[in-house]
């Protein structure tokens, strides 16, 4: 279980890479385009439909690491005032609503694509995309994300049934400050 | 029918399930409850297109300008160079908070960098030019608070998607608010410090010699900033080319500074996608309620149950922004944002006001909440920087500058012309 989830943990770091590096490619495309059709009037088409995919595939390659780091944003102003064994319940109950709402929005966007490849679509812009391209690794973020939410909600859980509770809050608990300072400070 | 969603949605908020699922749960729960169509089967053709959007593209640029400007020390020499040139006020220092974060947040965003930033510049300063220590910690939490309304600010783009309203008309309105909001702020450090006297510290003097010669380092913010704007009013460029511009010549000004490294780029694209991750996510679950709450009519409900309370255009509007105030004191803005713009904006643009102008006045109140206690992020990432001493020190400094936000609220609610005026010169 732990190696699966350091295994899991590094992949979702390999994939925040190869997303940044869509991002900046994406970055380079618009600046030469805009340069182009400035300067020189030419327009190379497409930068915009480009970097929208670019950017619609950096961000599910994004969620597994944002949910390894425990990013994603909660409230905390009342769970600070409860006790231990409440925090706790409300961590499972967090990653397992935050983990439901994935796979309902993943099956949709498994439809979606599954419509797509049948139907073999293509965007209705002069590029004509065929979607499959882009929509195929979009997807894939979407089912990482789920499986790994789903691997942390596992683990979690052994932790707890080792009487672990320590282990079970660096899983899924709630970020300390500290910890959110660090990074953007560093 | 209003009371129900709010309920399933301040209880999923208050239990702290992620924000994301909070408002993607209500989503589901509403469709469930009041719609006779399966409305979540739309759900992943609206993920896709939105996405996708090349509007909201803008959003990892503006980030990783801001974290490139970072890890390659702009932003430090930055800090140093406004120091020469507002050091000699009363207050010293303090100004160069206000004045530093004002231009940082000109090009990036994030309110939390802002401060943290800023913060570890600063905070070793205090005593060692023996300033008030409350003031000058408050001085940084109000100064990252900037980044909302200061242009380019992801903010007015996610208000502008979610309430159908013009980005660059958005920018346009936030440019006199947000500069005159930083010189409120110095405003406000100069009377404390007439005030009580000893809280000024030491005054930092600096000749016209240095003074042009720490110009060189505000060159590149300000560079960067003339290329973002400027590009989106030339007409050159929308706002996510323009912040596409920003990323490349912050990575040319990276590479002047021989910081452009692998390692350096690698820590940048970290914490660029882990904050597109967790905001994309939000908006997702957010353009889907705000999907079904129109599609089931509890917008227009929530609408018509305000109008029926008889109240006038003006009372209902003090109340949204005491209600906002309230909120402030216990969310964090980028959350309160996405739940009460869709809500509130269609209830005060059926009330006869503008959109752009609610638009910059809900973004003070965001400001106002980022430094309001209990729950002001500002002022525990500050608390966090500083690693010593009391939370009440920074909670009690920053009370002024609430106070100031305050006086910003009222001045946009009587002069709504400090917003409309500069589109109005451009778009007529």
């Amino acid at each position: 279980m732990t190696k699966l989830l350091i295994l899991s943990e590094k992949f979702s770091r390999v994939l925040v890479w190869i997303g940044g590096t869509l991002i900046i490619l994406s970055a380079l495309l618009v600046t030469v385009e805009v340069i182009l059709r400035k300067l020189f009037n030419i327009s190379l088409g497409g930068a915009d439909e480009l970097s929208g995919y670019a950017f619609g595939i950096a961000t599910t390659f994004g969620f597994a690491h944002a949910l390894f780091q425990r990013a994603h944003i909660r409230v905390d102003a009342a769970y600070n005032l409860f006790p231990a064994w409440l925090k706790l319940i409300a961590d499972f109950i967090g990653i397992i609503l935050l983990a439901g709402f994935t796979g309902i929005v993943t099956v949709m966007a498994w439809q979606l694509v599954g419509d797509t490849i049948t139907h073999n679509s293509h965007s209705i812009t002069p590029m004509r995309t065929p979607l499959t391209y882009p929509q195929v690794p979009w997807l894939f973020g979407w089912v990482y994300f789920l499986f790994c939410s789903v691997l942390l909600i596992l683990a979690a859980f052994l932790a707890l049934l080792q009487r672990d509770v320590r282990r079970a809050e660096n899983l899924i608990g709630a970020k300390t400050l500290d910890e959110q300072v660090e990074e953007e400070t560093v | 029918m209003v009371v129900k969603p709010l309920l399933i949605l301040v209880a999923l908020i208050a239990f702290a399930v992620p924000i994301a699922a909070s408002l993607g749960w209500l989503g589901l729960t509403l469709q469930f409850l009041d719609s006779p169509m399966p409305l979540h089967r739309a759900l992943g053709d609206m993920v896709w297109q939105t996405g996708t959007d090349f509007l909201l593209v803008a959003i990892p640029m503006f980030v990783l300008l801001g974290e490139i400007l970072l890890r390659a020390g702009i932003t430090e020499k930055m800090y140093e160079g406004i120091v020469k040139w507002l050091g000699w006020l009363p207050g010293g220092l303090m100004h160069s908070n206000v004045g530093s974060s004002a231009l940082f947040a000109a090009t990036s965003g994030s309110s939390v960098a802002t401060a943290a930033t800023i913060g570890t510049i600063a905070i070793p300063q205090i005593e060692k030019r023996g300033y008030n220590e409350p003031l000058f910690l408050g001085t940084i939490a109000a100064g990252g608070t900037l980044g909302i309304l200061i242009p380019p600010s992801i903010n007015l783009i996610l208000y502008g998607l979610l309430t159908d309203t013009s980005v660059p008309e958005l920018y346009l309105a936030g440019f006199i608010p947000g500069f005159l909001l930083a010189l409120l702020f110095m405003v406000t450090v100069v009377i404390m410090c007439k005030l009580r006297a000893g809280w000024g510290g030491e005054t930092v003097n600096a000749n016209w010699q240095d003074r042009f010669g720490a110009l060189l380092a505000l060159v590149p913010p300000v560079g960067i900033f003339l290329v973002v704007v400027g590009s989106i009013y030339a007409g050159i460029a929308t706002p996510t080319e323009a912040a596409s511009l920003g990323v490349v010549a912050a990575m040319i000004l990276a590479a002047f500074n021989g910081k452009l490294t692998i390692s350096m780029l690698r820590l940048a694209i970290e914490g660029t996608m882990r904050t597109t991750a967790m905001i994309m996510l939000i908006i997702l679950a957010a353009v889907f309620l705000n999907f079904v709450l129109s599609v089931t009519g509890l917008t227009q409900s929530l609408a018509d149950f305000v109008t029926g309370l008889g109240l006038s255009p003006f009372q209902t509007l003090l109340m949204i922004v005491a209600l906002l105030i309230f909120l402030g004191c216990f969310m964090e803005t980028l959350s309160m944002l996405l739940v009460t713009a869709p809500l509130i904006t269609p209830i005060v643009v059926g009330l006869g006001y503008d959109a752009v102008w609610f638009g910059i006045l809900l973004m003070v109140l965001l400001e106002t909440a980022l430094i309001t206690p209990p729950i002001g992020i500002n002022l525990y990432v500050v608390q966090a920087v500083r690693g010593k001493g009391e939370m009440l020190d920074v909670m009690k400094g920053a009370i002024p500058f609430v106070m100031t936000m305050f006086a910003m609220v009222a001045l946009l609610l009587a002069f709504p012309q400090i917003a409309l005026w500069l589109p109005s010169l451009v778009y007529g």
